[in-house]
């Protein structure tokens, strides 16, 4: 059934990474991202290679389930690894047959990018989209933004449009089906014809799905009119987030991988020159 | 008596993109008392919807022109109001509306029902406590996690009034909440709104074009083409069947079939609103005739 769809990709649990605040997850993700990028000595890279495995196995997410999140970019994985490989004309050429030259460099850059983007993929999955509800995420970008608004970035309509959005992907969906059973039933053809033909199809489905959504925006916004609302002024919260002192720790965990990435970056001996050289 | 809301000598008509005027409702006349739980009955068009949204100022002069005056809590809702009145009357008369999928905003329910009572600032340990009570309420508690889309008809409907309910309204109208439910869903809002009635303390106006759903309301008012057809209690109103099935309007099929009956010379008692008083007629129907 289309209604029992999960959202994103969300497992629940209750593991030390599930409970961390969406606030402190988003810092923490963007820090491991800009220290993946800094990242360029060997050192750096088994740091960072440890951490994301520690903070998978902390999460209590199977490997299984890790193993089909990384599925889509294994293509990308392989081809830029390869393209590493062979196209770098630089270092000392280590085997040379017909007209594939393979260089030392082209080792190192190679498992330098594997490590870059399995780390990458691997920590903000698990950080973001595996443990984190997509309302708990919505509610800790609003909090993280919360500042602008002192500068007129509407954050609150934001926020609201997103949770809203959250709110209907389910209720759309299942009007889909609806609208292409009813098109179904009077004879449209979804998986068959050519290109043109199916599009047209498509084009059937569309317009009264946007015609719906636009119906149900007006209905909904009388609704909310009719319970008070007007605006994010002076609105209470049920669940407010709470910023604890573990989170904190977290966040100064991230801030000190970072912090060792540059520090590693500097150290002038490199463990994959000296396997690869 | 303390009327809630007053409707003076009202007429409305709807204005469209080119101007031209559409006439929903004429000469309208009717007074709610506090606590009372009135049923509107009427055909499509008949003007009831009209007449809610009116109450609860959806419609404004700038759709349409009005005529006459709503009075609603003391407040002349038609004339020129002042934002902080308008937005005060809003949250003192809830308003249940058709489709349960276009009233729950947020992604869990518990977050749902709070709604309201964020708009309005309150504390969110006082909203929790609200949340909890109006769950129960309207039987839906340990729902407080569920996401929305999840539940059936019924079950987001009942979502719908408990946030309704959590804003503490002084009326809530009902229209047409039961019009998109299957027969379990109905039943399950109508004892709701039965519940609602019996704590006394909330003006309840249902909109409807069920009978058998204005047979437990203190008062029916049926509307026809934008004027008030008839107005009185419910026996008052469903034992004229041949005044309704002149603007064919049906009566509940348990007054329908006694009607028959009436008319066929088998009974002559009063005509019954309720299946199970139905019911006791017919048995005593069937044991005089066999004597």
């Amino acid at each position: 059934m289309i209604r029992d769809i999960t959202l994103g990709q969300y497992f629940p649990g209750t593991s030390p990474i599930h409970k961390i605040d969406a606030r402190a997850k988003i810092i923490m993700t963007l820090l491991l991202i800009i220290a993946v990028f800094v990242a360029s000595s060997g050192f750096a890279f088994a740091l960072l290679f440890v951490v994301s495995a520690v903070i998978f196995l902390m999460s209590g997410i199977s490997a299984k389930t890790l193993a089909k999140g990384l599925k889509p970019i294994v293509f990308i994985l392989i081809f830029t690894t390869l393209f590493q490989i062979f196209f770098t004309r630089t270092g000392t050429l280590l085997l040379e047959w017909w007209i594939i030259k393979i260089y030392s460099n082209g080792i190192i850059f190679a498992i330098k990018m594997f490590i870059r983007i399995l780390v990458l993929i691997t920590t903000t999955s698990v950080l973001l989209s595996y443990t984190t509800s997509p309302i708990v995420m919505t509610d800790g970008i609003e909090g993280l933004m919360t500042p602008l608004s002192k500068i007129g970035v509407p954050v609150h309509d934001f926020a609201l449009v997103m949770s809203i959005a959250l709110r209907f992907i389910p209720t759309l969906l299942e009007e889909t089906e609806k609208i292409m059973s009813a098109q179904k039933a009077r004879g449209t053809e979804f998986s068959t014809g050519s290109l043109m033909k199916r599009a047209r199809a498509l084009l059937a489905v569309f317009v009264p799905l946007l015609a719906s959504a636009v119906r149900h925006a007006f209905e909904l916004a009388d609704a909310m009119i009719c319970r008070g609302y007007r605006g994010g002024k002076g609105r209470t919260k049920l669940n407010k987030m709470k910023f604890r002192f573990s989170d904190f720790i977290w966040l100064i965990l991230a801030g000190g991988v970072l912090a060792g990435v540059i520090y590693l970056n500097t150290v002038p001996i490199d463990p994959l020159n000296m396997i690869f050289v | 008596m303390d009327n809630i809301i007053e409707i003076k000598d009202l007429s409305f008509s709807y204005k469209d993109s080119e101007g031209k005027l559409h006439p929903a409702l004429h000469n309208i006349d009717l007074n709610f008392e506090r606590g009372t739980y009135t049923a509107i009955l009427g055909h499509n068009g008949s003007g009831k919807s009209t007449l809610a949204k009116l109450i609860n100022m959806v419609l404004t002069s700038e759709d349409g022109i009005i005529d006459g005056s709503i009075t609603v809590c003391g407040k002349e809702v038609t004339g020129e109001l002042s934002d902080d009145d308008a937005y005060d009357i809003q949250c003192r008369i809830g308003m249940v509306h058709q489709n349960p999928d276009n009233q729950i905003v947020a992604t869990t329910v518990e977050e749902d029902i709070a709604f309201g009572p964020e708009n309005l600032g309150v504390d969110p340990v006082e909203i929790r406590k609200t949340v909890t009570e109006m769950l129960k309420a309207v039987g839906m508690e340990g729902h407080e996690k569920s996401a929305p889309h999840r539940l059936s008809g019924g079950q987001k409907q009942r979502i719908a009034v408990a946030g309704v309910l959590a804003m503490h309204p002084e009326c809530v109208i009902f229209d047409e909440s039961t019009a998109m439910l299957d027969p379990q869903g109905r039943e399950a809002i109508m004892s709701t709104i039965e519940e609602l009635h019996k704590r006394g303390d909330v003006t309840i106006i249902t909109i409807t074009h069920y009978m058998n759903e204005a047979t437990d309301a203190d008062r029916v008012v049926v509307l026809n083409q934008g004027e008030v057809f008839m107005d009185g209690t419910p026996e008052e109103i469903f034992t004229q069947v041949e005044k309704l099935h002149s603007v064919s309007l049906d009566v509940p099929q348990v007054t329908e079939l006694f009607y028959k009956l009436t008319q066929a010379g088998k009974y002559d008692g009063v005509l019954p609103l309720h299946t199970e008083e139905g019911a006791e007629a017919l048995k005593r129907l069937v044991e005089k005739r066999r004597g």
